[in-house]
C-alpha cells in the first residue's frame, strides 16, 4: 500500500522530507493522513479573516438596500452544522444583521416517544435491544414498567447494548441467537446502510430492524412554511443545507427551496471555514439577486448524489407519513420497510402496532420547548427548563440528549453568550 | 444527523457490501458501503457515519481545495482593495503551518490532536 501511495523516496523510507509539502496527506501513517486531511479544511485563519471581511462587506450592502433593522435569518438544517457554529463561535464572527438559526437536524430529537416506549417494553420482556449511544439515554414521555429510558431499562436488568452501526449489531446478534431489536433511527445518511444490510442479507434471522428513518427535505419545507406563518418576525433568507445528507440525495434535492421560497441554498461542509463560506455565498446571492443552489462541499457532494444509494433505499423502503416528536405528522417524511422485506421488520415480528395520526399525542414533557427549538421558532435559552431542570447530565427533553441536539450543543459550548463576550474582548466585534 | 468521521479503507468485502476501515486508532472496523462499490478502493479516505460509508473524499479535490482557497483569497483581497499577492501568501503560509504540524507529528514530536484543540 505504501508503494501505491507514496512516490517520494524519502517518504518511502519512513523519513519526513525536510520541507513539508502538499503530498503530506499521502503519508503512509494512516492517523497522520486523517489528521492532515482534517486540518487542511479546519485550520486556515488567513482565509477565515478574509471571509469575515467579505461577509461584513455584503451585509453592509444588504443593510443599505433592506434597511437598518432588517435581520437576515440563515437556517442550518443539520445538528452538526449547529455544533460547528457554536463550538467555533461563528455567531460571534457574523454582523448583527445576520442571525443563524438552528433547524430540524437531529433525528434523536424528533423520534416520537411512542417508539422508545415500545423498545423499553420489549427490552424489559427479555429482547436484546441494540441502539446508538444517544438513543440509549433518550427519555420517553412516561415510564414503562418503571423505566423512562433504555438506560433505565438496562439498570432494571434488561439487555440493552450500545453499538456504532448495524453491522456490529448483526455480528453480535448472530453469536447469541436470542430475539433482538435494532432501533434504527437516522436520516438519509444511515438509510443506505440499513438498505444494504437488508439487501445483502447481513442481518441474522433473530435480529429485527425497527425503521424510524426520517427524511430531511420534507421537514425543511415544513419548518420554512411554519416560519413564514409567523407575521411579526423576519423570514428565513437563506439555507445552509446538510452536507452529508446531500452526499446521498445530492444537491439537486434542494432545488424546491429555490423554486418555492426564492431563497439561496448552499450545501456546506462541516469545518468552520465551510460554514463561513456558505454564509458569505448566501449573502452574495442576496446582494446580487442571483438565487440558486450552490455546493460548497465539493470534496464530498455531487449534484446527483449517489445514484446507487438512492436506488437501494427505494428498493428496500417506501416513503410514508411520519410522526415527529412534539411536532406531529409531516407528510412523506419517513421510511418504512416494504412488505417484501417484512421478515426483517420488527413491527411485524414483535407485533408492535405502528403509530397513527389519530393516536398521536403531543409527546414532550411539560415546559419543554424542544419542538419550537427544532423548528427554529425558539432558541434553547428561551426554554424555561434550559440549564435549570434540563442539563446534559439529566436531560428532560430530547434536544438535550444527542450530541446534535441544539440544546445539548448550547449547553456544552454556550450559544452566542460566552463566545460573543470573548470576541468583544478581542475586538473582533463592536 | 450529519456527524461523520474520516477513515481510511483497509479492506473490502465486495460480496457483502462491507469494508474494513481505520478511523485513526489502528483498529479495523467493519462498516457498510452505502454508496456505489465502484467508488471505493483500498487506501481511500472516506467519511463514515454510524457505520455507513456515505461518501469518498476526493483526494484530487484536496489539492483543488487548496488552489481554490488561494484563488478565493486573491479575489477577496481585490474586492477589499488589498494586495492580492500578500493575501495568497498568507493563505499559503497557513497551509504550510498545517503541513509542518503533520511533519512534526510524523516524527513523533507532538500529538497533532493537541494542536487542533
Amino acid at each position: 500500500m505504501v508503494n501505491q501511495l507514496i512516490n517520494n523516496q524519502a517518504c518511502l523510507n519512513g523519513v519526513c522530507l525536510p520541507q513539508p509539502s502538499i503530498d503530506c496527506w499521502k503519508c503512509p501513517v494512516i492517523k497522520d493522513r486523517i489528521n492532515v486531511a482534517e486540518l487542511i479544511f479546519r485550520r486556515n485563519i488567513a482565509i477565515t479573516r478574509r471571509l469575515r471581511e467579505y461577509i461584513f462587506k455584503f451585509s453592509e450592502i444588504l443593510r443599505r438596500s433592506y434597511g437598518e433593522d432588517y435581520v437576515f435569518k440563515i437556517m442550518d438544517f443539520c445538528g452538526t452544522h449547529e455544533w460547528t457554529i457554536v463550538h467555533f463561535g461563528i455567531r460571534s464572527l457574523v454582523p448583527n444583521n445576520v442571525e443563524l438559526v438552528a433547524g430540524p437536524g437531529c433525528p434523536v430529537c424528533v423520534t416520537p416517544s411512542y417508539y422508545i416506549e415500545q423498545a423499553i417494553k420489549l427490552a424489559l420482556e427479555g429482547v436484546v435491544v441494540y441502539t446508538y449511544g444517544d438513543v440509549f439515554r433518550l427519555p420517553a414521555l412516561k415510564p414503562v414498567n418503571g423505566a423512562k429510558s433504555l438506560a433505565e431499562a438496562k439498570a432494571l436488568g434488561a439487555d440493552v447494548r450500545i453499538v456504532h452501526s448495524i453491522v456490529h449489531a448483526a455480528i453480535d446478534a448472530g453469536k447469541h441467537g436470542r430475539d433482538s431489536l435494532f432501533v434504527g433511527i437516522g436520516f438519509e445518511t444511515v438509510a443506505p446502510g440499513y438498505a444494504e444490510a437488508v439487501l445483502k442479507n447481513l442481518l441474522p434471522s433473530n435480529l429485527k430492524l425497527m425503521s424510524l428513518v426520517k427524511l430531511t427535505p420534507p421537514a425543511a419545507f415544513y419548518s420554512l412554511d411554519i416560519l413564514r406563518e409567523k407575521p411579526n418576525d423576519y423570514p428565513v433568507m437563506g439555507v445552509i443545507a446538510p452536507g452529508h445528507v446531500s452526499t446521498i440525495i445530492g444537491g439537486k434535492a434542494w432545488t424546491p427551496i429555490v423554486e418555492n421560497y426564492g431563497i439561496p441554498v448552499v450545501v456546506a461542509g462541516f469545518e468552520p471555514n465551510d460554514v463561513l463560506m456558505a454564509i458569505a455565498e448566501i449573502l452574495r446571492q442576496l446582494a446580487r439577486n442571483d438565487i440558486k443552489v450552490v455546493i460548497e462541499y465539493t470534496r464530498a457532494v455531487k449534484w446527483e448524489g449517489d445514484v446507487k444509494a438512492q436506488s437501494s433505499i427505494r428498493t428496500v423502503f417506501e416513503t410514508v407519513d411520519s410522526a415527529w416528536r412534539g411536532i406531529g405528522y409531516i407528510p412523506k417524511s419517513g421510511l418504512a420497510l416494504r412488505p417484501m422485506f417484512s421478515k426483517f421488520d420488527a413491527f411485524e415480528y414483535f407485533g408492535i402496532k405502528d403509530l397513527t395520526p389519530e393516536e398521536w399525542r403531543y409527546d414532550l414533557p411539560p415546559g419543554c420547548k424542544c419542538a419550537e427549538v427544532t423548528l427554529g421558532k425558539a432558541k434553547p435559552t428561551d426554554c424555561p427548563l434550559f440549564m435549570r431542570e434540563c442539563t446534559p447530565d439529566h436531560p428532560v427533553g430530547p434536544c438535550m440528549v444527542s450530541l446534535e441536539g441544539a440544546c445539548a450543543v448550547w449547553a456544552r459550548f454556550g450559544g452566542g453568550g460566552l463566545s460573543m463576550e470573548i470576541a468583544k474582548d478581542l475586538g473582533l466585534v463592536m | 444527523m450529519c456527524w461523520a468521521v474520516p477513515a481510511v479503507v483497509l479492506d473490502i468485502d465486495e460480496k457483502n457490501s462491507l469494508a474494513y476501515v481505520d478511523i485513526g486508532d489502528g483498529i479495523p472496523r467493519p462498516v457498510v458501503i452505502g454508496i456505489a462499490n465502484e467508488r471505493i478502493n483500498k487506501g481511500d479516505l472516506v467519511m463514515v457515519h454510524a457505520g455507513v460509508i456515505i461518501t469518498k473524499l476526493d483526494l484530487e479535490a484536496i489539492n483543488q481545495f487548496i488552489e481554490e482557497k488561494k484563488e478565493l483569497a486573491r479575489e477577496l483581497a481585490l474586492m477589499a482593495g488589498d494586495d492580492p499577492e500578500k493575501a495568497v501568501r498568507e493563505v499559503e503560509e497557513e497551509f504550510n503551518k498545517i503541513f509542518e504540524i503533520a511533519r512534526r507529528a510524523r516524527e513523533g514530536e507532538v500529538k497533532v490532536v493537541k494542536e487542533i484543540w
